[in-house]
């Protein structure tokens, strides 16, 4: 299992009963999964308890068999580094790096991604990086510009490319393809799904459009997972 | 990869980090150049006295007697008679004696009547003697020798008439008219009150006084040697043994003939750091004030420029960022403004010290320090560097706080 969760439950300070409450879920290695809900159902929130920037107080998170919620903050970082990829809704790179450097970002807080890239020095880093972002479709030009340059699409796949790099156990995309036209949208999906499978890394995608849930493994709502009292808000 | 961030982003804020810089800049050269100004005052005024061992007056309060012997700040004390200065030239003790005449002024610059020791003995800094860049010593009772400053601000030239002023400052009220000397040297620049002084020979202020005329030498007076005024106002000393001061000083402050005062020039000066010293704190805490404010603007524009960084932060976060490297880019970026801001006012400092030589030197004899930055100075700059990067750690604390609220995705 990459990812298992239970009996999770998270409540903001100062509310009486868990926005998030999930008895179990879990996803396999190489699995594919959509979640799918309206905005502002919690999905973003189990996302940072996933990712352990937000710390998870009641029950068990395990990320590639690692019960991530029992570590400190500072080992969940260095865990996050080594074992996650993620893909935000918009505002993904460092607007004043280039692409490759953006890329880069995930190779400097991870020796483990290095290794898996067989990169071992900054330029090898750099070439590992490169060869993903063509594979993504930006060339070598395109990924020397500075982010803010590029456009939105381009963006969203220099930030796959970002989270693909090193092959991470998990990626974690929060609706990254919501800004997208359907063309842009389609394209992103199917390179972010081929590349996945390439890196042998699963893929936990959450977006509140259940049209795209045919390039998943499974489908999974939102609603029917979380049991919590998440419609107060 | 941490200055490569750090770097490129104060990169696309770079007026406010170029305000930060300035701050920090000026709030430094307030504070190393007040330290190295007055480093370099007492540099100097030790560099003046650095020869003399004791200096002989008539009874006076002994940091006067310092101020206008050497320094010519404060206004002469009575003369002490020819013959106890004969007195003191035979003391066994005595290796060398410079006599010391004040009281006229030229044009706002202090007249110095002397003899011939006063080129040949007188010493500063590190045991220099005086030396003449053109010309020669005077040897006529009409004959001037300039200081370089005099020379160099009245546009003096070897040859040239000049008339002295009875009074020791402001407009002359009294012109000596009638006397007029020539300048037969020019002194090589010592940064001291020499090159502001106009010397003359004893003899050449006896004759101003006399109201006689004279072109070529004085004419003897009743009672004195031609070059023998009736008084002096002070004499130096150097003596055979240092060790002698002490009991040379006892000795003369009991001289029968009359009332004497002989001060160590050094004790005195020491005395005088002393009194200055609550000006200089408060200076001090000025400069202190100033940098504060500088570390305060830059706590507070790192702080709202947080805000706007909220995305950024979360990106690095989601990279596997932990507080450790949160931390690195906010400290970060405070340390590279506080460098670049010390660094900045090291070069203005070394700018304005060398425009501003030229002046310090003709104006008041002061030899402005020539170096970027000195060993002495190195604790003072560590400190503004911590201070630095301490103010970073507000805040840094603040991003990591905000990254943990934030989650996953900052709102806005």
């Amino acid at each position: 299992m990459v990812l298992e969760l239970d009996n999770l439950r998270y409540q903001h300070p100062g509310q009486a009963r868990p926005f998030i409450h999930i008895d179990h879920f879990a996803l396999q290695a190489g699995e594919r999964v959509l979640l799918h809900g309206p905005s502002g159902c919690g999905k973003s929130t189990l996302l940072s308890l996933v990712t352990g920037i937000r710390p998870a107080r009641d029950g068990d998170i395990r990320v590639a068999g690692k019960p991530f919620s029992a570590l400190s903050q500072r080992q969940r970082d260095a865990f996050r580094a080594d074992h996650i990829g993620v893909i935000f809704q918009a505002f993904n790179l460092l607007p004043y790096l280039n692409a490759v450097d953006n890329v880069c970002l995930s190779a400097g807080f991870s020796r483990r991604r290095c290794e898996r890239e067989g990169a071992s020095n900054n330029r090898q880093r750099r070439i590992a990086a490169q060869d993903l972002l063509s594979r993504l479709g930006l060339d070598a030009a395109t990924s020397a510009l500075p982010a803010w340059q590029l456009s939105f699409g381009q963006q969203q796949r220099v930030a796959a490319a970002r989270a693909l790099f090193g092959k991470p156990d998990l990626i974690i995309a929060d609706e990254p393809t919501s800004a997208l036209d359907a063309d842009s949208r389609d394209t992103l999906l199917a390179l972010l799904c081929e590349q996945c499978e390439q890196a042998g890394s699963a893929l936990l995608m959450v977006s509140h459009d259940s049209q795209v849930a045919d390039r998943f493994h499974r489908s999974v709502a939102f609603s029917a997972l979380n049991g919590g009292e998440h419609h107060a808000a | 990869m941490l200055p490569r961030i750090i770097l490129a982003s104060l990169r696309t804020r770079k007026t406010s980090a170029s305000l930060i810089v300035v701050a920090i800049a000026l709030s430094l050269v307030m504070i190393v150049g007040i330290e190295r100004l007055r480093h370099q005052v007492r540099a100097n005024f030790a560099s003046t006295v650095s020869g003399i061992d004791l200096i002989v007056s008539a009874r006076g309060g002994p940091m006067n007697i310092l101020l206008y012997s050497v320094f010519r700040l404060s206004d002469p004390t009575a003369g002490i008679r020819w013959d106890t200065v004969e007195h003191l030239a035979d003391h066994p003790d005595v290796k060398w004696w410079i006599p010391i005449a004040l009281g006229d002024s030229h044009r706002g610059f202090p007249v110095v009547a002397t003899n011939d020791s006063y080129l040949a003995h007188y010493r500063y800094g590190r045991d220099q003697a005086l030396t003449l860049a053109s010309g020669e010593w005077f040897a006529g009772a009409d004959q001037v020798v300039l200081g370089s400053a005099v020379a160099q601000r009245l546009g003096y030239r070897l040859g040239d008439d000049m008339v002295l002023a009875h009074g020791a400052s402001g407009p002359a009220i009294i012109e000596h008219d009638n006397h007029p000397f020539t300048v037969v040297g020019i002194l090589a620049p010592t940064g001291t009150p020499v090159d502001q002084s106009v010397h003359i020979s004893l003899a050449g202020m006896a004759a101003i006084h006399s109201g006689g005329q004279f072109r070529s030498g004085l004419p003897p007076r009743p009672g004195q040697q031609s070059d023998t005024p009736g008084s002096v106002n002070a004499v130096m000393l150097g003596l055979e043994r240092r060790i002698a001061v002490l009991s040379l000083q006892r000795e003369l402050s009991r001289y029968k003939a009359e009332p004497l005062s002989a001060i160590i020039p050094g004790v005195q000066l020491q005395r005088l750091w002393r009194m200055t010293a609550v000006g200089e704190n408060a200076l001090r805490a000025t400069s202190m004030a100033v940098l504060l404010v500088a570390l305060l603007v830059l706590v507070s524009t790192i702080l709202a420029a947080l805000e706007g960084r909220r995305h950024e932060l979360a990106v690095l976060r989601a990279a596997g960022a932990g507080r450790l490297a949160v931390y690195g880019v906010i400290v970060g970026e405070s340390l590279c403004l506080t460098v670049i801001g010390s660094l900045l006012g090291l070069a203005l400092l070394f700018v304005a010290q060398w425009a501003l030589a030229p002046l310090a030197q003709a104006e008041w004899s002061l030899r402005l320090p020539d170096s970027f930055l000195s060993l002495r100075e190195l604790p003072t700059l560590a400190a503004i560097l911590l201070a630095g990067s301490l103010a970073g750690l507000i805040p840094a604390e603040k991003a990591f706080r905000n990254s943990l609220a934030d989650g996953l995705t900052p709102r806005n």
